[in-house]
């Protein structure tokens, strides 16, 4: 893998949105998008275009809402919050991910100890 | 699970506002870009480098607002509508293609549909009533019987002792009466059943209360139940009908009940039609009872099967057997079998033939339309070219040429429903009075499902392999392709040769089918009935009450009636005849030689002195029966050649005597066979002197049958038959006349399913014949255009007008010949299944295989004689410029 960046996995790019816009409130789509570059550290491979996907079906599920404001500067954008499903959603999401991610983390120990290169 | 619900609706609402939603994407997405642009200049990029850093974060616009879309919406669907929209649009551009298709497989689906709906009415639809599979019929058959019988009522009374693989079990028989209500009279089809027929059907009375044991004890209670129809008819829907008086025959009954309707009359070859009204079949156990003319149905237990049932009726048959002792009976061999099955039986077979024929005429017309397909796909493979080289898949132009496809089939089966209810109503008003369960017969929810199912399998069937042959080449190969010459076609060239070749074998199948049973139909309207028809009229005559209770009465009321209408003008004699009339069913009787019953059945009738004059029938030998044959003399009898060769093998019948009736009849004459069914050999007649019959023997055949009054007139019957009504009435006008017929029409009812048969079958093989024709035109007429270069080369090297046409009719004579090749080795493997239905010619029948070969190679001929004319009139400077 090298220095190369994260292919995203199904799904998670809709658990970042929505962790993004519970930590940080209202977010227009750019926004979201510069969020989670910058938090991954640039780590994360995002076409940018590819998070409005994600925020039309977080939208259908009822889990983020959207309206049309005015950013800091004065231009018109889209503005995404979470809803109360939404957060309901994602305590279970991280949960899910957090198991998950454990029980990877014991897997590659068990690897090691087993003295494969 | 809410939430996938939400999502779902979403998903379909977004398809409806797809163009807001496309609008807000954009705004949404420029100010993202905006955006993006706006912190890149505050990071100090020049204007343009800003952009184009902004622009490559974001990456594909185009693909960001797909994957947004498919997100948001329903991808299939739209692509499918998408794929619609677009064969629409490509449909509407090529009309003249697009009817011929249409009409074509409208023909072919519509033709489907309205048999498909015969054969589902009469063969498959289930019986109205409750969980009908467990209706079964059970039948008595003896191999020295004439096929499957009816039981007697000690018969029944004994299997309803022995009805262990039945829940319920019940006999029934057929009854004609004169109901009388207030002072009217009226003839009604009465059914005398056991007391749990309607247990047996599943059904309850829709007032009132059903029979009960009671009702069929001893002689039996004078109850019945009415009919729906009857209730609403004659009674006027009268809710307090029960317990009221009517009159049956004169005798006064109680009505107990009111069936509901919808109750699906039984097949019953002598009074077909609905049941009027039930009585309890222990009224006729001294009568009818005492003959094999009881119908037993019984209804499974819940758990039990047919085949359980078959299994159990072995040993009830041991025990049968040894109850009745006498003749038949210790062979008989007791049966049951799915009384649906058993209503249809006698038609099922050619119905399938039929449909099967019909489903022939649709894969003709499925070839055809492959053909144009092909044809189209070869001018159209520029534009599969193009698609393919922006970056359409095989997958989606097979798709959307199979949208094409299924498209034009499912717009003809909308139109082949609006010719299937056209084809249906003549199809019905041809279809014989012997056709079962036919009234309720219409395009209902399984015949839309069926076209629509048709529809789709076609649409597939023809469009598959025509996409996959446009969508196979190469992409460059296609786009060089500039003018699309012949050689571009060799390979279509093939399949649609294969194609002609089968729509031609295919054709003469049914061709050949359809001239076996125009044979048959031929060759049954030609047999000698053993009477002359021409000119004479019969009547049925149903008397009834008190006043007839004796055969001097009923003979003295027939002797008026003859002498009354003997005096009509254009009369020339008048008889009459009881117990079944020629060409229709009648009653059989056993009768015995020196006390020795004979091993056949015998169609005994009474009849007055003129029979055989007004008839037509030929006396053979001795004498024939006069009014001096009367209640005094002693009993003398006339009987038909076979009877006699039956009776009397070897020697001369003339003086010899027989037993029947507890009388000794002395042999009179010899008169010529009568047939009873045309296709048949005649069954042995036996005709007795009215006057001198027992009356119970009178009472008991005049349960089933009519008498008949028969008139043999000078000019056109049918106009006589009012002033011969009329001098009926006139003696007594209590007595019930049923149907006037002319013997001409009661042959014609005689060949009625024959014509059906036939007549439909000659539809579709002259619809394959058209479709086939238009199908080698079509092939021909193309390859004609392909080649019309080649001709044009040709003739410039000096060939012949000849010679072109020879060129052009040799290779359609070519795929013609192959056709009729492969079309008579399967008409010799297929034509079998029509045997049962033959009657003078076999299945295998050389002449109409050759007749059928020589019309296909004609319509061939002429089929191809039309583009090869047109290829002799190519003018070789205009097709060489044609480059």
């Amino acid at each position: 893998m090298g220095g190369s960046k994260l292919d995203l996995l199904q799904g998670t790019l809709d658990l970042m949105v929505l962790q993004t816009l519970a930590a940080m409130g209202s977010l227009h789509g750019y926004g979201i998008a510069r969020r989670i570059e910058q938090v991954s550290g640039d780590q994360v491979l995002l076409n940018q275009g590819t998070i409005y996907a994600s925020l039309v079906r977080l939208q259908q599920r009822g889990w983020i809402s959207a309206a049309w404001g005015v950013s800091d500067n004065n231009r018109k954008a889209k503005f995404y919050a979470i809803t109360r499903q939404g957060r309901k959603q994602l305590v279970e999401d991280a949960t899910h991910w957090q198991k998950l991610s454990e029980v990877m983390g014991r897997m590659f120990a068990m690897e090691q100890k087993g003295g494969k290169p | 699970m809410i939430d996938q619900i939400r999502e779902t609706i979403s998903r379909c609402l977004s398809l409806f506002r797809r163009d807001s939603l496309d609008r807000e994407l954009d705004d949404e997405l420029a100010s993202h870009v905006e955006l993006a642009v706006e912190e890149n200049l505050r990071r100090g990029l020049s204007p343009e480098e800003a952009r184009r850093q902004a622009l490559v974060r974001f990456g594909g616009v185009q693909q960001a607002k797909e994957r947004q879309r498919e997100a948001r919406g329903m991808p299939r669907l739209e692509t499918l509508l998408q794929d619609l929209r677009y064969a629409l649009r490509v449909l509407r551009r090529s009309p003249g293609f697009a009817v011929v298709a249409i009409i074509t497989l409208a023909l072919g689906i519509g033709a489907n549909t309205a048999v498909f709906s015969i054969v589902y009415g009469v063969v498959f639809r289930p019986l109205p009533y409750p969980q009908p599979q467990r209706i079964v019929e059970l039948t008595e058959s003896s191999p020295r019987g004439s096929g499957e019988q009816d039981v007697t009522y000690s018969e029944l009374q004994f299997l309803e002792q022995h009805n262990s693989p039945f829940q319920f079990l019940a006999g029934y028989t057929v009854q004609g009466y004169n109901l009388g209500v207030g002072n009217s009279t009226e003839r009604v089809k009465g059914q005398p059943v056991s007391t749990d027929y309607f247990h047996v059907l599943g059904i309850t009375p829709l007032l009132g209360r059903d029979f009960v044991t009671e009702d069929n004890i001893g002689k039996g209670a004078r109850v019945a139940i009415l009919s729906y129809e009857t209730w609403q008819r004659q009674m006027g829907s009268d809710r307090d009908i029960i317990g009221r008086t009517i009159t049956l025959d004169g005798e006064p009954f109680t009505v107990i009940g009111v069936m509901p309707t919808g109750i699906e009359p039984e097949i019953d070859p002598i009074a077909p039609g609905d049941t009027d009204l039930w009585t309890p079949l222990a009224l006729v156990r001294d009568t009818a009872g005492t003959g094999e003319n009881i119908e037993v149905l019984g209804r499974l237990r819940p758990a039990a099967s047919l085949v359980q049932a078959r299994a159990q009726m072995g040993s009830i048959t041991a025990e049968f057997r040894k109850a009745f002792p006498d003749e038949l009976s210790t062979t008989a061999v007791l049966s049951v079998d799915s009384y649906r099955t058993m209503l249809s039986s006698d038609v099922r077979n050619i119905l399938l033939v039929l449909f099967g024929a019909v489903g022939f005429v649709l894969l003709i017309a499925c070839a055809n339309v492959a053909n144009l397909l092909l044809g189209r796909a070869t001018a159209r493979s520029r534009e599969f070219a193009v698609r393919a080289a922006i970056g359409a898949s095989r997958t989606r132009l097979v798709r959307q040429l199979l949208t094409e496809s299924v498209l034009l089939s499912i717009v003809a089966a909308l139109l082949a429903l609006l010719l299937a209810r056209i084809g249906m109503k003549s199809l019905l008003a041809l279809s014989p009075s012997d056709l079962p369960r036919v009234n309720d017969i219409h395009l209902d929810a399984s015949a839309f499902v069926f076209t629509l199912a048709v529809a789709i399998i076609t649409g597939i069937l023809f469009g598959l392999i025509p996409a996959f042959r446009a969508s196979s080449k190469e992409i460059s190969e296609k786009l060089s392709e500039a003018t699309g010459r012949a050689s571009s076609g060799s390979k279509h060239g093939r399949f649609r040769s294969a194609l002609v070749v089968s729509e031609v074998a295919l054709c003469l199948v049914l061709l050949t089918g359809a001239a076996l049973l125009i044979e048959t139909f031929w060759h049954v309207l030609n047999t000698d009935p053993g009477f002359n028809p021409t000119h004479v009229l019969s009547l049925e005559v149903y008397r009834s009450g008190a006043r007839y209770n004796s055969t001097a009465a009923v003979s003295r009321y027939y002797d008026q009636a003859v002498q009354r209408v003997e005096a009509l003008p254009g009369v020339q004699s008048a008889s009459v005849i009881t117990a079944g009339l020629p060409l229709r069913r009648g009653a059989n009787f056993g009768l015995s030689v020196a006390g020795k019953q004979i091993p056949h059945t015998f169609g005994i009738r009474m009849i007055t002195s003129d029979y055989f004059r007004a008839m037509g029938v030929p006396l053979m030998l001795g004498r024939s029966l006069t009014a001096a044959d009367g209640e005094k003399s002693p009993p003398a009898a006339v009987i038909s050649q076979q009877a006699a060769r039956l009776l009397f093998p070897g020697q001369n019948a003339i003086g010899q005597r027989f037993q029947f009736a507890q009388l000794d009849w002395q042999v009179v004459g010899v008169v010529g066979d009568v047939k009873s069914y045309l296709d048949k050999p005649a069954d042995p007649g036996v005709y007795i002197p009215l006057a001198q019959t027992p009356y119970p023997v009178l009472k008991l055949v005049a349960v089933w049958f009519p008498e008949y009054l028969v008139v043999r007139t000078s000019a056109d019957p049918q106009a006589l038959s009012h002033s011969v009504e009329q001098q009926l009435q006139a003696i007594d006008p209590s007595i019930g006349l049923g149907h006037v017929r002319t013997m001409e029409q009661v042959r014609s009812a005689a060949v009625a399913m024959r014509q059906f048969n036939m007549t439909l079958l000659s539809v579709f093989a002259a619809l394959a014949l058209i479709l086939a024709a238009i199908g080698i035109y079509g092939v021909i007429a193309y390859g004609v255009t392909q080649r019309t270069h080649e001709i044009g080369v040709r003739m410039a090297l000096g060939a012949e007008r000849r010679d072109i046409m020879r060129l052009v009719l040799g290779q359609g004579m070519a795929l013609g010949f192959l056709g009729i090749g492969i079309g008579i080795a399967g008409a010799l493997a297929l034509t079998r299944f029509l045997q049962g239905y033959l009657y003078g010619v076999q299945a295998t029948d050389p002449r109409a295989l050759i007749a059928t070969a020589v019309l296909l190679g004609v319509v061939a001929l002429l089929a191809c004689g039309i583009p090869a004319r047109r290829a002799t009139k190519v003018d070789p400077m205009v097709a060489l410029r044609h480059e």
